[in-house]
């Protein structure tokens, strides 16, 4: 069978061959949709038999650069459900802090991309610009934008001092009125419920056969979050709530990533009251043979980390499982018969790990040729918008804001 | 001379390759789009396809589901070029290296296509944005 | 000693012969069963106990392929793990993801890496590892030694 590929475009780091995601078509329907991973298989679970117990958070880090700290919070989670370790109660609070913080910053990613794919450039821009200063706060705690390198079995590895409570302090309030903002246009922007409102629908039976994790399954009304269903660091010691949301389609799974941005600001604000003057870090000579599981709600979903030891310095298995593993097969059933315009948003409202996205081909059932490509999929999907706009023949309350972002007034 | 009187005089493009990275440095490369650092004044323009590009901005490793892939590319481009190893996986394949599944850093990819390639090396896990942009456009001086 | 309802229900019902229980924790559980039985096991499990598979790891050892079914219970705060073990050199076992999604891509993973056949899996290709990936050669085998093999 012949395949045309279709040159990708400039937006996303992707390569000629997309073979990634196959979205076989009838028409303008998707039927059926095939997916292809291993381009970023590098065997780090095999490393980890020849790293020591205190180096392998470096290795899992790099794991992925979004979620980079849910990997070491479920590795030492693991690793301290094996050994029996409590941590003393400051290092909880940090690890709350540093989490949320990148749960933030994951969250203002995704919706900068979610409003390339729909088709509001600037709230791309304006979402990694209010995005820079938590990267920021990080190079201050931490000494790196991202991988920060701040968890080990037994504590953390870093103290945040009082004098940067400020910074911190003032970037969050920042964030929160800017994310409030933001929140009250998309609830109200008539484009954005056209567009996502009824689109890639997750039922509730389809969510828990398909095990999907996050707030993927979250805005199927389930309340599954790993920080209440299991809890972890400092979650158990401040108040906050879990953000579900009904209707199972691309508009609840952006609401339930904004509504909680508010829940990790409460927590991040409560965590740097409440936490106590001590030590970070509980001693560890060894670990015992044995096995232990952790697991950490990561901006994606569940990241799930099993290690066995038979006591000596490495572990002899590490399984990793991230969020994205259960996530993307639950396109089998949110994809297909829907519109290929409509794939783009669908697929990245799981918020995969952002390389998966671009690697789409679309391909025609009766032919194998390929169609169209990733990029093509996102351009038919801001077409599909700017259609929807003319339609509409007036401005919306993204359209407003988008004005008084390019005149400096936000 | 300035970096805005040289971006002046030339405006290069590049063409971003994502081999195995983890995406920390691809989301930095991202952020040179962004309002604070904006290549675009410096006249860089992100490419939809290598046949235009000037440079390749290569991040993450070469594994061996991508090597074909990106053997492919390389020959595709229109050269003269300046593969740009974007992060410690690319200069080195850093911890990496001995996996079962990593092929090699991409330098020892690219000298076995073309023994006179143009490689640069970015290192950082991943770098600033600000080294980013320093090394472009260091490197494309010599252009 | 726990008050988990789901762990209660395993204890009472679960359609296979329970070989061994150890309650490690009020939030772990491990519960040891025979391979033939992992079907019923996993139905029961998904079915009347309603938890969800976070994912199955799968461990060389000297006796055989230890398969640790990983089953989160997030109304008991409690994970219950059932773990089987398939004898080498030929291990096989049949296949979760014959009735439940969930499962389908996390046995192809174990295939990939430590060759495990699963009978009845509906989509049995490879996962993670590159499609010319030499035959017989699953990385995660105690025999295959790190930066011995090289793609």
């Amino acid at each position: 069978m012949k395949r045309t590929i279709v040159p990708l475009g400039p937006f996303h780091p992707l390569l000629e061959e997309a073979e990634h995601f196959q979205l076989y078509v009838e028409g303008e329907t998707v039927v059926d949709i095939d997916m292809r991973i291993g381009y970023m298989h590098r065997g780090i679970e095999k490393m980890s038999q020849y790293k020591t117990f205190d180096q392998v958070p470096f290795t899992v880090e790099r794991i992925c650069g979004i979620c980079s700290t849910s990997h070491p919070i479920a590795y030492v989670n693991a690793v301290e459900d094996l050994a029996g370790i409590e941590i003393p109660e400051r290092a909880k609070y940090i690890r709350n802090i540093v989490a949320e913080l990148e749960r933030l910053h994951s969250h203002m990613l995704w919706v900068g991309l979610a409003g390339h794919f729909i088709g509001y450039d600037t709230v791309f821009m304006w979402a990694w610009k209010y995005r820079e200063p938590i990267l920021d706060i990080f190079e201050l705690i931490s000494g790196n934008r991202n991988h920060y390198a701040m968890m080990k079995p037994g504590g953390v590895r870093r103290d945040i001092k009082e004098e940067d409570f400020p910074a911190i302090i003032s970037m969050l309030d920042t964030l929160a009125k800017g994310n409030e903002l933001f929140t009250g246009a998309v609830v109200d922007d008539p484009v954005i419920h056209a567009r996502t409102k009824g689109v890639g629908i997750l039922s509730k039976e389809d969510a828990i056969s398909y095990g999907t994790v996050g707030p993927t399954v979250r805005g199927s009304d389930i309340s599954d979050d790993i920080r209440t269903d299991d809890p972890y660091a400092g979650y158990d010691l401040v108040d906050w709530d879990v953000i579900t949301y009904e209707g199972g389609d691309v508009f609840a799974k952006a609401a339930v990533r904004l509504l909680e941005n508010f829940e990790s600001i409460k927590i991040i604000r409560q965590s740097l009251e409440k936490m106590p003057p001590g030590p970070i870090e509980t001693e560890v000579r060894e670990i015992p043979p044995g096995e232990g599981v952790g697991h950490a709600e990561a901006p994606r979903g569940e990241v799930f980390h099993y290690v066995r030891s038979d006591g000596s310095a490495c572990p002899v298995r590490h399984k990793i499982r991230a969020p994205s593993f259960v996530n993307i097969p639950s396109f089998k059933a949110t994809c297909i018969g829907e519109t290929i315009a409509d794939v783009a948003l669908i697929t990245a409202s799981v918020d995969p790990c952002y390389c998966c996205t671009e690697r789409m081909a679309v391909v025609d059932r009766q032919t194998e040729d390929v169609l169209m490509s990733g990029e093509e999929l996102v351009r038919m999907s801001r077409e599909k918008t700017k259609e929807i706009k003319e339609g509409l023949g007036q401005e919306t309350p993204i359209d407003k804001l988008a004005r008084k972002l390019q005149r400096g007034e936000l | 001379m300035s970096v805005k009187m040289w971006g002046l005089k030339k405006s290069p493009w590049v063409y971003h390759v994502a081999l195995s990275p983890c995406n920390n440095c691809d989301i930095e490369i991202l952020d040179l789009l962004t309002p604070r650092f904006d290549v675009e004044r410096f006249g860089i323009k992100l490419v939809g396809s290598p046949r235009h590009a000037d440079a390749l901005l290569v991040t993450g490793s070469v594994n061996r589901h991508v090597l074909p892939r990106f053997v492919e590319l390389y020959k595709q481009t229109a050269k003269p070029c300046v593969v740009f190893a974007i992060g410690s996986c690319g200069l080195s394949s850093t911890m990496f290296r001995d996996n079962y599944n990593i092929v090699g850093p991409i330098d020892k990819v690219v000298r076995q296509i073309d023994p006179n390639a143009i490689i640069a090396y970015v290192p950082g896990c991943p770098p600033k944005p600000e080294a980013m942009i320093s090394g472009v456009v260091k490197a494309l001086s010599v252009l | 000693m726990s008050g988990s309802v789901a762990l209660t229900a395993v204890k009472e019902s679960m359609p296979a012969k329970i070989l061994e229980i150890v309650e490690r924790s009020p939030a772990r559980a491990y519960v040891y069963i025979a391979p033939e039985e992992i079907v019923a096991a996993s139905r029961f499990m998904f079915e009347e106990c309603g938890v969800r598979l976070a994912t199955v790891s799968g461990v060389d050892t000297r006796s055989g392929i230890e398969l640790v079914y990983h089953w989160m219970s997030a109304k008991d705060h409690q994970f219950i793990m059932i773990k089987t073990k398939v004898k080498k050199p030929f291990p096989e076992i049949d296949s979760v993801g014959s009735f439940l999604p969930a499962a389908v891509w996390i046995e192809r993973e174990i295939h990939d890496i430590l060759g495990v056949v699963f009978r009845g899996h509906p989509d049995f290709r490879k996962l993670i590892l590159s499609d010319d990936w030499p035959e017989g050669i699953h990385p995660y085998k105690r025999g295959v030694r790190f930066g011995e093999f090289k793609a």
